[in-house]
């Protein structure tokens, strides 16, 4: 059952805001992919729980702020932009379906997956410093 | 396990934990909370055999997560052998300036 849009409205927007494409259906995922494919491309699956909104959402906001960081960054919020999440989640397989997470994808194809563990108990300058160090090893684009 | 692993809820509290019991059984989940005398994990994943024997899935579990094939259990405080965050490092040692 999604969660209602005017509770999640502030918390997909604190990305969407701040320049991050917001892709809500399958189709549009597909796109998004298929137009970054010669490039690096970012995906975040959103979420409504705490470690979201104390160390996820402002932690992928401040890795941006990195010289290197991928092409393209776009998001679905687990539980309500469920096609888009699908399709993404369906493109790790290995990947247990976890939220919020980030997906990093270089030519079309996964190259780094960040569960949510990885975001419990951090805050957004030691997850700025998890992505930043993925972004080092896949991205190129500079500024 | 030498330690009381409920002294250890604030840290563990919320957060996906690792747990080996005497039963030769491993958990992965969510530390949900302890009551007097059990350890309640949510949204887990279960193993046979300890902690060194599933090394592998515990590596794979830090890479990538773990299913949640099963909603809650209860876990006796006196069976755990041993428990920890299911990260590489405590974030405490992955600060670096940006």
């Amino acid at each position: 059952m999604p969660y209602p849009e005017e509770m999640i409205a502030p918390m997909r927007s604190e990305l969407t805001d701040n320049g991050v494409t917001e892709l809500r259906t399958a189709d549009q995922a597909k796109a998004w992919l298929e137009s970054n494919k010669d490039k690096t491309a970012m995906f975040v699956v959103n979420s409504v729980c705490g470690c979201a909104a104390g160390a996820a959402r402002p932690g992928i906001l401040l890795s941006l702020e990195n010289e290197v960081k991928p092409d393209a960054v776009a998001t679905g919020f687990a539980g309500n932009d469920t096609e888009s999440v699908n399709f993404i989640r369906s493109l790790v397989p290995q990947a247990p379906p976890s939220s919020p997470s980030v997906y990093i994808f270089k030519q079309g194809k996964p190259v780094a997956y960040v569960p949510r563990h990885v975001f419990e108990g951090g805050h957004p300058e030691s997850v700025a410093g998890h992505l930043q160090r993925e972004y080092e090893k896949h991205c190129t684009k500079v500024g | 396990m030498g330690q009381d692993p409920a002294k250890r809820l604030k840290e563990f509290h919320g957060k996906t934990v690792a747990v080996e019991t005497c039963r030769k059984q491993t958990f992965i989940g969510r530390c949900s909370r302890f009551e007097k005398d059990n350890l309640i994990m949510v949204d887990l994943d279960h193993f046979h055999g300890g902690w060194d024997e599933n090394e592998e899935t515990l590596e794979s579990a830090v890479s990538f997560g773990h299913w949640p094939v099963i909603k809650k259990v209860f876990i006796a405080k006196a069976d755990i052998t041993r428990m920890d965050l299911l990260v590489k490092t405590p974030w405490k040692g992955e600060v670096r300036s940006v």
